[in-house]
Order: C-alpha cells, then sequence, then structure tokens
C-alpha cells in the first residue's frame, strides 16, 4: 500500500462491513477488514432468500466478493479480532489478534480431509440443526474458500489424519494465534447483530420444546444449501410439519426483553411463509402479528402471503406455547383481536421471530464513541473518527443497510480527511 | 356492541388518574388477554377493556361485567410488554364504575379524592362530638359528661359482670340514632346503585343468543365464601390469604353484632353481655366469635398491608383507596380490640384514667365505623356489593370466570 495513503480499519466482515471496506477502497483508502469468523459473508450468508425479490443471498455477497478478489486495497483479516484501540481520530493505532486457521492458502476446498476427520461438532452456522467435522468448511460461500480446524474439538497431533491426507500439505496443526497492531485514519464499525436468546422466551417453550424454533434456524431449513435441502422440518422426528405457527415480536418491542422493534422480522416471516408454500403446498400456517411492520415493496411479500387460503393472518400476540410431550404437537395461545377470540391453534412447528442484539458488548471502541441504552452504536463520524453501518447502528432491511454502509464510507473518507 | 365509539377523552383520563396511569401504553398485541388465568375464550379481558379505556368509551366500560370477573392477580400486568398495567387499569375502571353507579355519584367521586378523606372522617368525629355533649344534664349523665368522671358499676342481679360500661358513655339510643338511619341510606343507596348499574348492563350487555344462564346470587354467593376463582390468580395467588382473613373477619364480627341485638332485645340481656364461663349462650360464645373475627381481621389487613409494600408485583401499584380502605379497617379492628381489652383492664384496676383511655378509644371506632359504613357505597369496600351484584349478572348470561 501507498505509505501517503488513509487507512481505514473497518471491523465486522458482513454484508454492511463488505461494503463500507469496498466502497471506501474504491474511492481510494487502504482498508483493513476485519472477520472475527473463519469467513466473511456475515448473518446474510445464512440466509435462505432476501424480500422482497426472494432471490438468493450468493446475489450480493458474490458481487461483493468479486469486487474484493479485485481490489489489492482491502486487506481481509479472518478469524480476527480488534482487541485494542489507541490513539485519536487520524492517528489510531489497532490491535488485530488473529487465531489459527490451521489451513494456509494452499487448500483448494476438496474435502477430502472431512472424509478422515473422526470428530464432530455442532455446526454453529446452522444452529445446531446439523454438525460438521472438526475440520470443515464454514459455509457454501465462504471466502476465502479455505477450509478451518476448529481447535477446542480437534485432537490435534495425536490424530493428524487431515495432515496425512492433504495432499496440497495445506494443513499446519501446530499454527499459533497472531497478533499484529494496524495505524488508522478512521474506524468503521459493522460488527452486525446477534438473534435475541429464545431461551429466556420462558413463555414459548424454546430449548424446552424440540419443535420451537427461532426465524434464523427457519432459514438455515429453507436456504438450499441448509441441512434439510430447503425444507422445513420437525427437529423431533423429521417429519414435514402439516401446521406452522409463525410467533411474531418474540421478545421484541418487549420491555422485559428487547423495547425495541427488531425492523426485519415482519418481513422474514413472511418470505419464509412463501419459501414453505414452495417446499410444502398443503401446509397451513399462521403468523400471529401485533402489527405487519412492511412498508414499500415488501407490502408485496405481505400481498402474497394474504392471498395464500392456507396461510392465516391473526392479530393477536402469542403468549403461551405448551407442548404434548408424547407426540411433540404444539399449541400456541393467542387472541384473535379482530373476532375477541382467545383460542389455542395446533402446529407441528413454532417459529419464533426472535430479533436483533447488536455485537457491541466487549467491543473496543475509540474513547468517545458512545452506545445507546440497548447497546447499538451512537454513529458520530466528525468527532470520534469512527462511522457505523448495519444493524449495530440499529436494526434493518438489507436495502437500508447498504445504504447506509456507502453513507459511513463517504464519512470515513471526509474523517480520514482522504 | 356494532355501534361506534365516541371518543372521550376526559374519561380516558378520569381512569389514568384514578390508578391507570399507564393506559395509553398499550398496543393492543393481547398478552393480557392470554395469560389471564380467569378470562373465558369468548371476548376475553382485559385486552378490549384497554381499548375501550384509551377511547373513553364509558358507557360500555362502566356497564362491563367483566370488570368484576378480574380480581387483579396481575399476572397481565407483569407480562404486558409494554408495561401498560391493565390490571390496574381493571382496579381504576372498577373505582370509575363504583363512582359513577353510586347514589348520590357526587359523594362517590370525593369519596375517592384524597383531599376529601379527612373531610369525610370529620363528619362522624364532629357528630359524635356534638351527640356526647348533650348528655350533659340528663339525670344520668352521660357524654362528655361520662367521660369526665367514669361511672364504676358494682356487679348486681341486672348486671353480672359490673365496672365501666361503654353504656353509660354512649348509650345505646344514641348510637342507634346514628346507625339505624345510616345503615337504612346506605342500602338504599346500594339498592339504588346496583339498580342503576343492572340497568345499564342489561342495556349495554344483553345475553347474547343462545347463551345459556349459570344459576345466579346463590353460585355467586358460593364461589365468595370458598374464594373459588381468586385462588387461581398467578401473581397474587398468595392475596387470597388476606383477603380471606379480612372477608371473614368481618363476617365474625356481623354474626358477633347481630346476635348482641338479638340477645339484648329478644332475650332482655344486658349489656355488656357476660364474659364468663357460667354465661356460654348470652355471652362468652360471642365475645370468642367476636374476638376470633377482630384477630382475623387484624392479622388479614396487617398482612394486606405488608404486601402491599414489600411483596406485590412491581407491575401493581396501590393507590389511595387501597392505602385508606386498609388503614380504616386496621383502626377498626384495632380499636375494637383496644376498647375492650383497656375497659376490662380499667375495670379490674378500678381506674377512672384507664377508663377514659377506654372511653377515647371507644369513640374513635365509633368514627371509624361510622366512616366506613356511610362511605361504603362510594369507597372500595362497595365491590363487596357490586362484585355480587355483577358476578350474579355475568352468571345470568352465561359468562363466568374461565374453569382451569
Amino acid at each position: 500500500m501507498d505509505p501517503g495513503r488513509k487507512t481505514l480499519v473497518v471491523i465486522g466482515g458482513g454484508m454492511s462491513g463488505m461494503t463500507v471496506a469496498l466502497e471506501a477502497a474504491e474511492a481510494g483508502m487502504a482498508v483493513h477488514l476485519v472477520e472475527a469468523g473463519p469467513s466473511l459473508g456475515g448473518r446474510v450468508a445464512a440466509l435462505a432468500r432476501y424480500f422482497p425479490k426472494m432471490c438468493p443471498p450468493t446475489c450480493g455477497i458474490e458481487i461483493n466478493y468479486r469486487r474484493l478478489r479485485r481490489n489489492p486495497d482491502v486487506v481481509v483479516h479472518t478469524l480476527t479480532r480488534v482487541t485494542a484501540v489507541a490513539g485519536t481520530p487520524g492517528a489510531f493505532e489497532v490491535t488485530l489478534r488473529t487465531e489459527p486457521r490451521r489451513v494456509n492458502g494452499r487448500c483448494t476446498a476438496c474435502g477430502e480431509c472431512v472424509a478422515v476427520c473422526p470428530v464432530e461438532r455442532p455446526d454453529d452456522f446452522n444452529h445446531g440443526l446439523a454438525k460438521t467435522r472438526a475440520i470443515y468448511l464454514p459455509h457454501a460461500m465462504s471466502y476465502p474458500m479455505t477450509y478451518v480446524i476448529d481447535g477446542t474439538s480437534c485432537k490435534g497431533a495425536e490424530c493428524g489424519e487431515c495432515v496425512k491426507t492433504c495432499r496440497y500439505g495445506a494443513i499446519d496443526l501446530g499454527e499459533a494465534a497472531t497478533t499484529r497492531t494496524v495505524h488508522a485514519h478512521a474506524i468503521a464499525v459493522a460488527t452486525g447483530w446477534t438473534p435475541y436468546d429464545a431461551t429466556r422466551l420462558t413463555n414459548l417453550g424454546f430449548g424446552r420444546f424440540q419443535n420451537v424454533v427461532t426465524n434464523v434456524m427457519m432459514e438455515r431449513m429453507l436456504a438450499e444449501d441448509g441441512p434439510t435441502g430447503g425444507k422445513p422440518v420437525c427437529p423431533s422426528d423429521g417429519r414435514t410439519p402439516a401446521r406452522i405457527a409463525f410467533v411474531q415480536c418474540a421478545g421484541s418491542r418487549d420491555r422485559n426483553h428487547l423495547p425495541y422493534c427488531s425492523a426485519v422480522c415482519c418481513g422474514a416471516s413472511l418470505k419464509e411463509a412463501i419459501i414453505v408454500r414452495e417446499a410444502a403446498p398443503d401446509c397451513e400456517m399462521a403468523i400471529f402479528y401485533i402489527d405487519r411492520r412492511v412498508m414499500g415493496r415488501n407490502e408485496e411479500v405481505l400481498a402474497k402471503v394474504e392471498a395464500d387460503p392456507k396461510t392465516r393472518l391473526v392479530r393477536g400476540k402469542v403468549a403461551q406455547v405448551s407442548e404434548d410431550p408424547a407426540t411433540h404437537a404444539l399449541r400456541v395461545t393467542a387472541e384473535d383481536t379482530a373476532t375477541g377470540t382467545r383460542s389455542e391453534w395446533e402446529a407441528d412447528l413454532v417459529v419464533l421471530a426472535t430479533g436483533m442484539v447488536p455485537n457491541t458488548e466487549g467491543l473496543p471502541l475509540p474513547s468517545g464513541c458512545a452506545l445507546d441504552e440497548f447497546g447499538f452504536v451512537v454513529p458520530d463520524g466528525e468527532t470520534t473518527g469512527t462511522v457505523a453501518a448495519g444493524c449495530v447502528v440499529r436494526p434493518a432491511v438489507m436495502t437500508q443497510c447498504m445504504q447506509e454502509a456507502t453513507g459511513a464510507a463517504i464519512q470515513a473518507l471526509i474523517t480520514a480527511g482522504a | 356492541m356494532g355501534d361506534a365509539i365516541r371518543p372521550d377523552a376526559s374519561f380516558a383520563r378520569e381512569v389514568m388518574a384514578l390508578g391507570g396511569e399507564d393506559l395509553q401504553k398499550c398496543y393492543q398485541c393481547a398478552t393480557c388477554a392470554v395469560v389471564c388465568p380467569l378470562a373465558p375464550d369468548d371476548r376475553p379481558y382485559p385486552r378490549k377493556e384497554m381499548v375501550w379505556a384509551q377511547w373513553g368509551a364509558r358507557d360500555r366500560l362502566l356497564a362491563d361485567p367483566d370488570l368484576w370477573l378480574c380480581y387483579q392477580c396481575s399476572d397481565c400486568s407483569v407480562q404486558c410488554p409494554r408495561g401498560a398495567r391493565p390490571g390496574d387499569v381493571m382496579a381504576a375502571l372498577r373505582k370509575a364504575a363504583i363512582a359513577a353507579w353510586s347514589v348520590p355519584s357526587a359523594l362517590g367521586r370525593l369519596a375517592q379524592n384524597p383531599s376529601w378523606f379527612l373531610i369525610l372522617l370529620a363528619v362522624p368525629a364532629f357528630l359524635f362530638a356534638f351527640l356526647l355533649g348533650l348528655g350533659r344534664g340528663a339525670e344520668h349523665p352521660w357524654g362528655w359528661a361520662e367521660f369526665a368522671q367514669p361511672t364504676f358499676e358494682e356487679p348486681g342481679p341486672g348486671n353480672v359482670v359490673g365496672g365501666f360500661i361503654f353504656h353509660n358513655f354512649i348509650p345505646h339510643k344514641v348510637i342507634y340514632s346514628v346507625f339505624v338511619p345510616l345503615t337504612v341510606l346506605v342500602l338504599a343507596s346500594f339498592a339504588a346503585g346496583v339498580t342503576r348499574m343492572w340497568a345499564a348492563m342489561s342495556r349495554t350487555f344483553p345475553a347474547r343468543e343462545g347463551a345459556t344462564p349459570r344459576g345466579g346470587l346463590w353460585e355467586v354467593l358460593k364461589d365468595v365464601l370458598v374464594h373459588r376463582h381468586f385462588d387461581r390468580c398467578g401473581e397474587g395467588a398468595f392475596r387470597t390469604w388476606t383477603h380471606l382473613g379480612i372477608f371473614y373477619g368481618f363476617a365474625f364480627l356481623a354474626v358477633t353484632t347481630a346476635a348482641t341485638i338479638v340477645l339484648m332485645y329478644g332475650f332482655a340481656a344486658p349489656p355488656p353481655l357476660p364474659f364468663s364461663p357460667s354465661h356460654v349462650v348470652d355471652g362468652l360464645l360471642w365475645k370468642v366469635i367476636g374476638n376470633i373475627g377482630a384477630l382475623i381481621l387484624v392479622i388479614g389487613t396487617i398482612w394486606a398491608i405488608r404486601r402491599r409494600m414489600h411483596a406485590a408485583p412491581a407491575d401493581q401499584r396501590s393507590h389511595f383507596g387501597d392505602w385508606a380502605f386498609l388503614a380504616v379497617i386496621l383502626i377498626i379492628a384495632v380499636t375494637g380490640l383496644g376498647s375492650q381489652v383497656l375497659r376490662l383492664w380499667a375495670t379490674s384496676a378500678h381506674s377512672a384514667p384507664l377508663a377514659q383511655v377506654a372511653y377515647a378509644t371507644y369513640y374513635t371506632h365509633l368514627v371509624f365505623v361510622f366512616y366506613l359504613i356511610a362511605y361504603a357505597p362510594f369507597c372500595k369496600l362497595a365491590h363487596m356489593v357490586y362484585r355480587t351484584a355483577a358476578l350474579t349478572y355475568a352468571r345470568r348470561i352465561g359468562r363466568e370466570p374461565k374453569t382451569a
């Protein structure tokens, strides 16, 4: 990189972080893109499809990957966390700690190592709906397209089966973590979100009843590359559900959980209902909601679901889910406020539309950077030299995240004087 | 029910002032109507009451039998995602209903206004103070004259107990001249109020076609005696016991009062009724029942106060009417027991100053008993009558709390 150029550190390699990094780099900055996980792509890579156009997430992600590959000004650091931020706007010292991948760039993703690996681990990308071996590819759209070894479950040198099998010499079980410090003129925070812990919604049974899942789990089931190959499935016995209940505002807009609206869950559940309909033409569905918060083009998604004769939209929040322990069949209780009738609705699968928690806990931020009462970043690029984009600022749909990420890149250029 | 709602912001504000101050936070998610352990499946409360209250649908709410199916366990308030406290809104609506149906309803509004508490209490205080002054010139001086020089009666054939006797301080004729007309007025007021409420309920919430009546007053009374439904309230389960204590404390005292009147006028038993093992039926039995009642009342009331102070769910708030009611019955129970103990003590010690303390306590007791009876149709105690009537109406139209 040209030493005279202004440098930006982007924390978070999801869609928002990638977009900030690319927009800034294409406008002339040198960028370090820092991602804690083994691959870029973030939450979007785990989606079944986008609404309202219902295209798969490969769309936007692949475009960004191509821009990254072509752009030498973005240095991607996966498995890397920011452990400290010192200095002031224009002269930050950012400390990066990179965990060992134990697989290097010679990996061709042939997958022969997986066949010999004897250890299984729960697949966090699929929210535990599937398992991977200790050596695994993070997901189908991994960037870099390189395997990774989970250090906690791998047996290490005593096993070494993968090392023996890999004909490219791509595996180094002894690789150690590294720490380095980079200089930056500006910082962009795009650490995204984590789904709200659904086990805290005690009345809705998640964690107690096998067939209560969250919307992010449903996304994985409905994804073509997901653990069920794009079909909804009852986790208790693997059968296709005949009745699915979607529980909106599961923890969102609730002073006992997340007091704010998580913005995407209405559209997400409507979208999931549309995908379910393609996979299971006879499945009966009910979406229990407080408000149908879909605006603009997303109203098309709502209209499509409204037109489905086997899907009911019930205005009333589910406040109780119970289970028949013998059959694992579920009952959701809600008042249909349109008719003033409280009733129990039987379901084989219950999908909780859990909300977004910003990923800011334990995140080192430059001094002066403020979080709001819920932990979202309050962007103030001008005084803190730190911009922010995506769901770490507020819960938002993809389109809005992209627009704001571009805005954040411009803000970073201005604040860095680039 | 199909008619348009005329918004009435002033009624919404009235409900907010009566304890439903978070009413406007409600966004109608209906969590409350789902978690309520008592609401029927058909048109459950309190979600619909919340939206009616936001619109200020006064006539509909005041005639709503469902207000009285709720025992304010506060399960709804605890689980409300908005902190709108529907349980407290229902309580505020019951207060508004009592104030509205009571006759004269102007007094209903005053009785729920904290700044009028002392003024309303001053009425019996001055009334009894005035009446006690009338005993000065009589053949046997009573009232303040007796207070100045308490009479000690020696036990005799017509008086098996003797000692200092409250009858000498305030003759029964004085008490009757106050409480008999007062009770008649109060009963008339209750009758008028309940008639008004019943008519409004019949008009606004007539029985639906095909509804099966589920009994009437007798079924309601049976439920009340065992506090059925009450104990199914989740967050407020503990409250069943405090309410049972207060309820049965009053019941025992009512039995004692009735028995005393029967004994005095049916069997010419002289007051005070003898308190000795040789007079079981004409004295001891009723004293024991009365004392048990008073003790249960004291325990129940103190327990209720403690619960409101420490153990109530955070989303259930207590308001002036709740505290005033508990304070008044506690004072009545304590001064009632105190009058008895102090009189016996003064008698056994042969002490005139102690007798004066007993007289003063008795005076306080009467003032607060007057307060309780006179304002019963207008304050919290009125729920006893209005709830019973509303539950009876609800049964008549086939509406009952959900069975477990």
